[in-house]
């Protein structure tokens, strides 16, 4: 029989499948089942309180028999999904749920994850699907409604600056204060991270060095360019070495030899033990880079699962993308599929020969 | 500047133009139309006193003076002084500092078409302003002297005449102004201490050449009207040129000495001199425009280098000292709070002095102390009004803010420190000046020292009250309403509300120490203010500014945690 962990009280239960509802025999914790088609996919969405979904129609649809096999198979297990919910996590969120003010939108809906030391885990989905917004919630700069957020076991909203001590966080926007030079404002933000002198040093001048901003960091940031704001970005998150590194997509507008530097330095953080958790609409960066991978839509975390070691998973990505955000079509499916390894080029040829067509017709114009 | 020029492409830019100022969705909703409602009747309140102050004088002068080619002509110059400031500074903002010139190249619309299109609104811009300010006296004086029907409709078309002045000369004169600018980029303790120099040199000009008058009008026992003032007023009127023949045309044949020709060639003289300075303003906008806004694009990165230590700070210095460099390196925002924070104890000394002289003669030497905490307080609330956009200047730095491993009372507690402390040094300044000087001799001992100590403890009171209550404003409604670099785009409604907060308590705090210092005070048959001892005056102030700390205080510091939580960039 399967089993599952209680991400309450840490104990092993088994799973019943036939129930829609199982129960943590040790402290009567509640999970939801969720079904598919087929029973032996049946999965417990660890961490998802029953109270909160109960009414909710959209969890326990049941998808079309082909899509459920082509997504079900690659799902964690439901004792996996729990365990990565253990405290030890370096991010634990737990039915996170974030409603605008005058809106009736749910912006984000029960999201449930976590993220283990050592992992990229990269948060996939369409524009307005809600990523930046939880990320926002994880970073304290977004209040939400209900659930609760935990970094480096501190929770976000009993213990903010505990929590954000341990964060390093990368805005899409590259908003920073751009009055101050490059080495200011980093000074600034070791400051706030108590980061002693000579180790601040020592990180600004090699992440200057790295990130080829060893000749603009005394001037002023207004002065620095889209990437470059990024970059200073990136040093200042990175200046206190954070245990969780979240960027919001952190790629947009970067030059290739920046966005290889970037990736280098995700591997090297997380080598280190330190995790890195992205937004991003670059597929191929995501299943080259993340361990782990969700799928948000609609403020809903549809899919969660590996893409280390995984190479069905790998190679179903953008297939399952596109079904889980609601965009696939067999057509265009296939398209993006060709895009990605034709050549794309117009032919030449044609061109020419078409303008050599038009010549004469020019030529014509110009007589009459 | 060369191009293409259509009046179509002109329509679309100028269309485009106002409906990114204005706005196309009209929202319908009850608390939205309550508020046009609400700001344009105040809007029409304070339009109506001023109007109404511009009637009176207009009798004064006409009625009982008999002075009206001169009151006009005076009228000419100050509307025309006015409405070329409000030009320059509309044709800078608009023509050469607006944001959306890089945009606007992008388009296939020549350069002379934006100038043109843009040109259009600093006009209408001009006339609006001209109309507000020029034909409310014209009308004054028409029903003043009786004037016929026809004759509104010529004041009607001298104003819009007038405006063509004031706009050609704001033409010229903003090129040089901005290649100076241009040229003072990023030299800001340069340009703050020129502001400085600047703002207290028109300041100390403009009082001591009131003082000077009210002092010749007293000392000759002289009134704004007595036969030697009215020759004064003639003979300013009679060199004042161009502006007199507006105040003739204005006049017309029935009330000044010209007869038609007369009027005619005055018409000319003022086209001629219209239309001379047009075609320089032309040449000298057409040539510069382009390569102006092209330098403005190319050098709005401009920046400087600075080299500094990798050193480690307290939080509370680091964030200190971010917030001051920010302060520090913005034109708009050192002008605003350094600027006036350092001008207010000159301003102060000077306001004082013509107050004393002016308040000495009627009602003696007894207004002293409440007159200098008025004013205080009213330079003081300029200077921390400031405090009121604490937030909103956060801008697109917003979620920093919240990011950053400090709590959210610390970050306010450093920023009401800045805002506090420069305050106070100006307060202290404010004392140290008037103190040195009103408790002296020269100054007429019309100051002790009590009264400066008690005038120092509470304007250092109501600095923190204020300062409380301005960020308090900002955290309840704060507007994150940047331009391209970042700076507030116009002091929001929170600045509004400081200045009113401040002012009352100012007039309230000034007049009951000015009144209870020559007026005795009796509860149930016990004497409870003397004339001449301010000390229960002072303890009454001192109570109730102590209560209006307490009251900032704790509504800043109680549930802020919560309040700032729900602030959403």
């Amino acid at each position: 029989m399967k089993k599952f962990k209680c991400i309450m009280c840490g104990a092993i239960n088994d799973l019943d499948e036939s129930k829609q509802v199982v129960e943590c025999t040790k402290c009567g914790e509640k999970y939801k089942n969720r079904f598919y088609v087929g029973s032996e996919t049946t999965l417990v969405k660890a961490g998802i309180p029953v109270e909160n979904k109960a009414e909710d129609p959209k969890t326990l649809q049941e998808p079309e028999a082909s899509e459920t096999e082509e997504v079900n198979e690659h799902l964690y297990s439901a004792d996996e999904m729990a365990a990565s919910l253990r405290q030890d996590s370096m991010l634990v969120v737990k039915s996170l749920k974030k409603i605008y003010p005058k809106s009736d939108r749910v912006a984000v809906d029960n999201i449930s994850f976590s993220l283990r030391p050592g992992e990229i885990f990269g948060f996939l989905g369409q524009n307005g699907a809600g990523k930046s917004t939880t990320i926002k919630c994880l970073t304290g700069i977004l209040p939400f409604d209900s659930g609760s957020i935990t970094v480096c076991g501190y929770d976000i909203v009993k213990d903010p600056i505990k929590a954000k001590m341990n964060m390093g966080y990368v805005p899409d926007n590259h908003s920073v204060y751009e009055k101050l030079t490059g080495r200011e404002y980093v000074n600034y933000v070791a400051d706030l991270y108590k980061v002693p002198s000579d180790v601040r040093h020592e990180r600004l001048t090699k992440f200057a060095k790295l990130f080829k901003l060893e000749f603009a960091i005394d001037r002023q940031i207004k002065s620095y360019s889209h990437g470059m704001k990024q970059k200073i970005c990136i040093i200042a998150a990175l200046i206190h070495d954070p245990k969780l590194w979240i960027l919001d997509e952190p790629m947009m507008g970067l030059d290739p030899q920046s966005t290889a530097e970037i990736i280098a330095y995700m591997r090297e953080h997380c080598a280190k033990g330190n995790t890195v958790f992205f937004s991003s609409h670059n597929l191929d960066l995501v299943k080259k880079l993340c361990h782990r991978v969700a799928i948000v839509n609609e403020g809903r975390l549809i899919d969660l699962f590996d893409l280390a070691g995984n190479e069905e998973n790998k190679a179903n990505l953008e297939e399952r993308f596109f079904r889980i955000t609601g965009t696939y079509d067999e057509r265009l499916f296939e398209d993006y599929v060709a895009q990605e390894s034709a050549d794309m080029r117009p032919d030449l040829q044609k061109s020419d020969a078409l303008n050599i067509q038009s010549e004469p017709a020019q030529e014509q114009l110009g007589n009459e | 500047m060369k191009g293409e020029f259509s009046l179509r492409s002109v329509r679309t830019l100028f269309n485009l133009d106002l409906r990114s100022r204005f706005g196309t969705v009209r929202k319908r909703g009850i608390k939205y139309r309550l508020h046009q409602v609400a700001n344009a009747f105040f809007f029409l309140l304070v339009y109506a006193v001023l109007v109404l102050g511009m009637y009176y004088i207009t009798r004064i002068f006409v009625s009982r003076s008999g002075l009206k080619l001169e009151y006009l002509t005076i009228v000419a110059v100050a509307t025309m002084a006015i409405a070329t400031i409000v030009s320059t500074s509309t044709v800078i903002k608009n023509l050469y500092q607006n944001g959306d010139n890089e945009m606007l190249l992008r388009f296939p619309v020549s350069g002379k078409e934006i100038l043109v299109s843009k040109s259009i609104y600093c006009f209408l811009h001009n006339l609006l302003v001209c109309a507000f300010i020029m034909l409310p006296i014209y009308i004054s004086f028409g029903i003043v002297t009786g004037a016929p029907a026809v004759d509104y409709a010529t004041y009607l078309g001298m104003m819009v005449f007038s405006s063509i002045l004031p706009y050609c000369i704001a033409n010229i004169i903003a090129v040089p102004v901005m290649k100076v600018m241009n040229r003072v980029k990023n030299k800001f303790i340069i340009v703050l201490i020129f502001t400085i120099i600047v703002l207290c040199a028109v300041f100390i000009v403009y009082l001591v050449s009131l003082s000077n008058v009210l002092s010749y009008m007293r000392d000759s026992q002289q009134n704004f009207f007595s036969a030697s003032m009215i020759d004064r007023y003639r003979a300013f009127a009679s060199n004042a040129y161009p502006f007199n023949w507006y105040a003739e045309l204005i006049s017309g044949r029935r009330l000044g000495n010209l007869d038609g020709h007369g009027l005619l060639m005055r018409f000319v003289y003022l086209l001629a001199i219209n239309v001379g300075l047009g075609i320089i303003a032309a040449i000298v906008t057409s040539r510069e425009y382009y390569k102006m806004i092209l330098y403005g694009i190319e050098t709005q990165k401009a920046s400087f280098r600075r080299k500094i230590r990798d050193k480690k700070h307290s939080r509370f210095y680091a964030l200190f000292r971010r917030e001051f460099f920010l302060i520090l390196r913005s034109f708009n925002y050192s002008f605003q709070y350094l600027a006036m924070a350092c001008a207010a104890p000159v301003m102060v000394f000077f306001c004082n002095r013509l107050a004393a002289t002016m308040g000495k003669n009627s009602v003696g030497g007894a207004i002293m102390p409440g007159l200098t905490l008025m004013v205080i307080i009213i330079f003081i609330t300029i200077t921390v009004s400031f405090a009121s956009t604490c937030i909103s200047r956060e801008g697109n730095c917003f979620y920093h803010t919240k990011v950053i491993p400090v709590s959210y009372p610390m970050q306010l507690f450093v920023k009401f420190c800045l805002y506090a402390v420069v305050a106070s040094v100006s307060v202290g300044l404010c004392c140290l000046v008037s103190g040195l000087y009103y408790t002296s001799e020269a100054g007429g001992k019309v100051l002790t020292a009590l009264d400066v100590g008690a005038i120092f403890g509470i304007c250092e009171t109501i600095v923190i009250s204020l300062t409380c209550l301005c960020i308090i404003c900002d955290v309840n409604s704060p507007t994150f309403n940047v331009s391209g670099d970042g700076e507030l785009v116009a002091a929001n409604k929170n600045v509004t509300l400081a200045m009113i907060i401040g002012i009352v308590v100012a007039i309230v705090f000034g007049v009951f120490a000015m009144l209870f210092n020559f007026m005795p005070l009796t509860l149930n048959g016990k004497l409870i203010y003397t004339p001449g001892d301010m000390k229960n005056v002072y303890l009454t102030l001192a109570v109730v500014s102590g209560v209006l700390l307490i009251g900032s205080v704790a509504g800043l510091w109680i549930n802020l945690n919560k309040k700032y939580q729900r602030i959403v960039p």
